[in-house]
């Protein structure tokens, strides 16, 4: 586990900084409760054939605090590492497995960088009969991750600080207008995806829209917005609303829900006009050397306990309501956090739109923060 | 340890051979070439290169479709823009760096120790730390808000330097500020005191002194101050990104986001050879200037 070790400590990643605000210092989940957890669900026929070194690609930490050392205690042949380069946005992701082909054995990925893979035939397609935990997923999950095993999920919705302002924003177009009437008192994320596809719902588009004309109506909407705002943060997204130097933001709801912890006035809104939404899971990669391995390891953090304690960790909104009796009573009860129906019927999830529009896509992002 | 010293200086100054001083000269032909043409070598070969956007796997060919698309406006803007902060930031460290490099050099003794390490300590800690240092300084409720605020410059009201262009400003004077002052005092520190009281008993004021004197012959040391502070100072990434909040975007900020967040090595790759071919292009004509004027003293 040494270099997995070594990540952790040595790199900082924008979610493992917010993983850290959110769960707290210390994740709740023991080794012993995770063993204890693992041994209904695990075959140990199958424990003796697997052998080797699991490679994951994903950000340092996101994963439960002695995830891998119990799967390690549970198959002691095989060891998991946690590799977290070329993980600074899709592009430089898939450039890391299409040139390091059979490196990785499995990735950290959503929807559009799993399609993406899948067309340039870099995945291995799930086996499900080998994934048996996949059950315990709320089948919406299931239905918009096809490729792998969801792990969570984030929307992108409005903060704001209801100590500082009178109104009461519940859409985006009350943003936009607040946003002028409090020049300078806003922020936004620099993700381009969440953005634009925030932009899209607040002129009534699809989240994944191509449409040319639609796309110049959306940087137009932000180009307006542009001068109103106070930053385009890539890091510490609550910070300022947390200080109140701003008074809105648009923002994660993971990283709300650990912004509240520091400051009880921030409210947490789910437009009404609806919101971009991101699932990320594990998905295998080709060749799949220790793909058997692959799936047990799956299998095993979607074990119901091992799950809360992944949860817990992160505090991510979660996508396996059978592991809510495991689960931090703030991340069950919060607002932004709890697996709620009715607020996942008004979400769109990113997908992958295709080469050229991607490319499309960037441009326009560039052009908006050029300006 | 009188003979040790005197063994080393015997070593230093005893003749080598012409094969042996190449050979002397070998590691650092070897890691400029490695760690320095190499990668540059690759950077220009990767800017006529195309992408498959797909998996982002990089084809060489000769294409010139990169260099035309810098014309576009938003990369001309950009350019412009890095260029201005730029030369504004280095005129800034100039008219600031000066005074302070000319106290120093006219301290003598203890002082001038205390002064030359007071200017070199932000070296001590990595320029990413330095960053977040003046972060905290500029932000909201920070040290400088304080202060500006109990003066009334920010009309009573509680703002922040942070995330506008001010606020840029301020982390790039001080990050680069002891790269004008310390070459500054080093041409200081060389002009002879019986050349300024000539000057003097010949009746120049002291403002003469220092326009007819002083400064024409620190101009060695004024122009590697402004090379060592415009042209990092044109490239910046780092300051805009954590001072600016992303509102402000440089140069380097735009090859950043092609390599990273787009993939789009050739584009990236053709964008900073650009901004290279620029600066030396500067490079050289600020060195030509330096020769002429070295040679100017020495006449």
């Amino acid at each position: 586990m040494g270099d997995s070790d070594d990540l952790h400590t040595m790199a900082v990643t924008r979610r493992q900084a917010l993983a850290w605000g959110a769960a707290g210092a210390v994740a709740s989940g023991s080794l012993s409760s995770v063993l204890a957890a693992c041994g209904s669900s695990s075959k140990p026929t199958v424990s003796s054939q697997l052998r080797g070194t699991l490679i994951l690609l994903g950000y340092p930490g996101w994963y439960g605090p002695n995830e891998f050392t119990g799967f390690h205690h549970l198959h002691p042949a095989l060891t998991v590492k946690n590799s977290a380069s070329g993980l600074v946005g899709d592009a430089q992701h898939m450039a890391e497995i299409a040139g390091n082909r059979g490196k990785f054995d499995l990735t950290l990925c959503g929807p559009p960088l799993a399609r993406q893979l899948q067309l340039a035939g870099l995945l291995q397609p799930l086996d499900r009969s080998a994934v048996p935990n996949i059950k315990n997923v709320a089948p919406v999950f299931q239905r918009e991750y096809p490729w792998g095993i969801p792990t969570d999920y984030g929307k992108t919705g409005i903060a704001y600080r209801k100590d500082l302002i009178p109104e009461r924003p519940t859409s985006w177009r009350d943003l936009w207008r607040l946003a002028k009437k409090y020049s300078g008192k806003t922020t936004m994320l620099n993700y381009d995806v969440d953005i634009q596809g925030s932009a899209l719902r607040y002129l009534g588009y699809s989240v994944n829209s191509t449409n040319q004309a639609e796309l110049n109506k959306m940087q137009q909407a932000l180009l307006e917005l542009k001068p109103h705002l106070q930053a385009v943060l890539s890091t510490d997204y609550a910070k300022p609303l947390i200080e109140g130097t701003a008074y809105m933001a648009i923002d994660y709801d993971y990283d709300v829900a650990a912004a509240q912890q520091h400051n009880k006035n921030i409210v947490w809104v789910l437009p009404s006009e609806g919101a971009a939404a991101y699932i990320e899971g594990w998905a295998a990669l080709r060749p799949g050397r220790h793909l058997a391995a692959v799936w047990e390891l799956m299998n095993f953090h979607l074990e119901a306990r091992n799950y809360a304690s992944f949860i817990n960790y992160t505090g991510a909104a979660f996508v396996e309501p059978a592991s809510k009796p495991y689960l931090k009573p703030y991340i069950v009860s919060d607002v932004s956090l709890k697996y709620d129906a009715a607020a996942l019927r008004r979400v769109e999830f990113e997908k992958y739109l295709g080469a050229k529009n991607v490319a499309e896509r960037g441009k326009l992002w560039e052009e908006f923060l050029a300006a | 340890m009188q003979r040790l010293s005197v063994w080393i200086t015997r070593v230093l100054h005893r003749p080598v051979s012409a094969l042996a001083e190449r050979g002397l000269l070998l590691p650092s032909v070897v890691s400029a070439g490695l760690f320095f043409l190499l990668p540059l070598g690759l950077l220009l070969l990767y800017s006529f290169g195309s992408v498959n956007l797909l998996n982002y796997q990089v084809y060489f060919g000769w294409t010139f479709s990169n260099y035309t698309g810098i014309l576009r406006s938003i990369y001309l803007g950009v350019m412009l823009r890095s260029l201005a902060l730029s030369l504004g930031a280095t005129l800034a460290c100039l008219l600031i760096g000066f005074p302070v490099a000319h106290t120093i050099a006219r301290a003598r003794g203890r002082r001038q120790v205390v002064l030359l390490v007071m200017i070199m300590i932000p070296f001590w800690t990595s320029f990413i730390v330095r960053t977040y240092g003046i972060y905290n300084v500029i932000s909201y409720k920070g040290p400088l808000d304080r202060l500006l605020n109990a003066l009334g410059l920010l009309h009573g009201q509680l703002q922040s330097l942070l995330f506008q262009p001010a606020g840029i400003a301020i982390g790039i004077v001080y990050s680069y500020l002891p790269l004008m002052v310390l070459p500054i005092y080093v041409a200081l520190e060389r002009i002879e005191p019986n050349v300024l009281a000539a000057a003097a008993d010949l009746g120049a004021r002291p403002r003469r002194v220092l326009w007819r004197v002083v400064v024409p012959l620190a101009a060695p040391g004024i122009v590697a101050g402004c090379m060592l502070v415009g042209i990092p100072a044109a490239g910046e990434y780092t300051i805009p990104a954590i001072l600016g909040g992303n509102k402000t975007l440089m140069y380097g900020n735009v090859v950043s986001d092609q390599f990273l967040a787009l993939g789009n090595y050739p584009f990236g790759s053709a964008i900073a050879m650009t901004l290279t071919g620029l600066l030396l292009g500067v490079l050289l004509w600020l060195r030509s200037r330096a020769a002429k004027a070295e040679a100017r003293t020495a006449r």
